[in-house]
């Protein structure tokens, strides 16, 4: 482990390379909007590439010690673990060529994380300290793969019964539905541009915000959130015209989406979502405030560069926020602080 | 003293330009038709406090002189807008063109034949698409329909126009890129009956710039027959590119035949 001065100084260049925001003449740049506001730290999670290269960032989650577990394809580290202030704690993990979904669990007191690898095609589920307990590949009981090719899991959700909702949101667009043996229960969605079925389906989560648990999935390429009971059944679409919406993060009553692009789906022009308790938008961190219209968003675009390819956001205690992004010119994850 | 006040002033305007500023994203642009006959309506929108946007027609650089937009631009004629945004506390925009183009004086014209076909992932609506007007949008996979692309070295197309000889230019509307390893074809040229009735060979390009809509003309010298033979060499990918010297893809959404005043 680097000293914590050398640490700060390789931090400070990396800020001086990246771009930090600071206005000393003009206040802090605050973004989003209504009563969700932040000031940017976009030098929250810069570490020296040289010891802890990442490639693209992709998830984030906190465990109850309240530390940041971020999720890169780098095999250096796929994992990084950082407290809130951004200092490194730990990194382990070099088997996760194509890490890309990350979930974190307690089950029973014990914290368990989630790994989607899109290159294995596998799922696996970790310790905290990265020991492997199992990796599922394939659902071939589903009758739908006839092989691992077509399978490329990009996300799980675990529901408090153990069962394990997996999201093939870069494959052939199922929904695989497992107990905790590993047994397959269920499977829906799958490709198309039908009500049930998804243009990729690319982040999964369990909200527990109703009265019943429901799955939200997001339909990244349509710009819809879709709500289904845990049996699979579609319960009902939530259009965020303009936002590419990678995975939905439930947190008290809001549901905060990185959107990884905007707009008409051109390169670099992602931003954060967050929606109320009846899934409207309701800020937009880099992006323009969002407008209804006889209940019709108004399509989205970002307003602001702050943001490259956001593709997954955190959200601590505090509200703060951590955004991790794809294919931004190898950064570390940005911190919000909620002002 | 007064120095001493100078002095200070050069100190904190040197540290205000050390700051990195933030970059405002370029505006939005809705066409209401790219391909038109009558008019289009063009309207340019970025809603953020205190920017102001301004524009150009010809394409040119836009700059403080442009004229500040205030309402939908209704335009009768062809034209390649250049907009940008500007607010003080920011970095200006990156600058978004895009071009819109009347069809008044278009003919007539069908593509009967590609060889070779198009990639199979992106085969497009067909052959049909390169004469329906239907215009794709720069984000080439949200109007999967629109575009056909070709990876080849040479792409051999034919044309029927039943109003044979009555253009005096063929337009090619295609996708830059470089980024998606897509750029305009290095030379274009057009035969009748085996005689070149044109010729077009477009500059090499420079890296960096952004995705963009590219409209290609070919002047044709007079000719006579009702099918035509379109010649396209793809654009080696430059040594800047990471895929240096392989073809880079040809992407087509449209073409046209057009009788240029």
């Amino acid at each position: 482990m680097m000293k914590r001065r050398e640490f700060l100084k390789n931090s400070l260049w990396a800020a001086a390379g990246m771009g930090l925001v600071s206005w000393t003449s003009r206040g802090e740049l605050v973004l989003g909007h209504g009563d969700f506001k932040y000031k940017a730290d976009l030098n929250w999670g810069a570490l020296n590439a040289q010891f802890y290269p990442v490639k693209d960032c992709h998830e984030l989650v906190q465990d109850k010690q309240g530390r940041i577990i971020l999720l890169t394809n780098h095999t250096h580290n796929n994992i990084l673990i950082y407290n809130r202030d951004g200092k490194l704690l730990d990194a382990w993990g070099t088997e996760f060529p194509g890490a890309h979904g990350l979930t974190l669990k307690d089950e029973g007191g014990e914290e368990f994380l989630y790994i989607t690898d899109t290159e294995r095609h596998e799922v696996i589920k970790t310790t905290l300290d990265g020991r492997t307990v199992w990796a599922w590949g394939y659902p071939k009981a589903s009758g739908v793969y006839d092989s691992p090719s077509r399978y490329i899991p990009t996300e799980t959700a675990v529901a408090d019964n153990g069962d394990v909702y997996i999201a093939d949101g870069y494959g052939s667009q199922y929904i695989m539905h497992y107990n905790q043996k590993g047994e397959l229960l269920n499977v829906f969605g799958g490709r198309g541009e039908g009500e049930a079925q998804f243009l990729n389906a690319h982040g999964i989560c369990i909200d527990q915000r109703g009265q019943a648990p429901e799955l939200l999935i997001t339909a990244r390429q349509q710009n819809q959130l879709k709500r289904f009971g845990m049996d699979g059944e579609l319960k009902g679409i939530i259009d965020l015209p303009g936002a590419y919406i990678c995975r939905p993060v439930v947190h008290g009553s809001n549901v905060y989406l990185a959107t990884i692009w905007s707009g008409d789906g051109s390169s670099g022009t992602g931003f954060v979502s967050i929606l109320d308790e009846q899934n409207r938008l309701v800020s937009a961190p880099g992006g323009v405030a969002p407008v209804y219209e006889e209940d019709q968003l108004r399509p989205m675009y970002q307003v602001l560069r702050i943001f490259t390819h956001p593709h997954d956001v955190c959200v601590d205690e505090d509200e703060n926020l951590y955004v991790a992004q794809w294919n931004a010119g190898f950064t570390y994850p940005i911190k919000l602080t909620r002002v | 003293m007064r120095n001493v006040y100078f002095f200070l002033l050069m100190l904190c305007s040197g540290l205000a330009l050390a700051q990195p500023r933030i970059q405002l994203s370029p505006p939005q642009v809705v066409v209401d038709s790219v391909f038109f006959t009558e008019t289009a309506t063009v309207r340019l929108e970025l809603d953020y406090p205190g920017v102001e946007l301004r524009y150009t027609l010809d394409g040119s650089p836009v700059g403080s002189q442009s004229p500040v937009y205030q309402e939908p631009l209704r335009l009768s004629q062809s034209a390649t807008i250049a907009a940008q945004a500007f607010q003080p506390d920011f970095e200006d925009s990156p600058v978004v063109g895009v071009s819109v183009r009347s069809l008044k004086y278009n003919q007539p014209l069908s593509v009967t034949n590609a060889v070779p076909i198009p990639a199979p992932q992106y085969t497009g609506a067909g052959l049909p698409a390169l004469a329906d007007r239907q215009k794709g949008a720069l984000n080439f996979s949200a109007t999967p329909r629109a575009w056909l692309g070709w990876e080849t070295d040479t792409l051999r197309l034919q044309l029927e126009a039943p109003e044979a000889g009555k253009a005096n230019t063929l337009v090619l509307s295609l996708l830059d890129n470089a980024g998606a390893w897509i750029m305009p074809p290095a030379t274009v040229q057009v035969y009748d009956a085996g005689e070149e009735i044109g010729r077009f060979e477009t500059a090499q390009p420079e890296p960096g710039a952004p995705a963009q809509f590219h409209f290609l003309e070919v002047p044709l010298s007079s000719w006579s027959a009702k099918g035509l033979e379109v010649v396209i060499l793809a654009r080696q990918l430059p040594d800047w590119h990471d895929g240096a010297g392989r073809p880079a893809w040809i992407f087509i959404d449209e073409l046209f035949l057009t009788q240029k005043p």
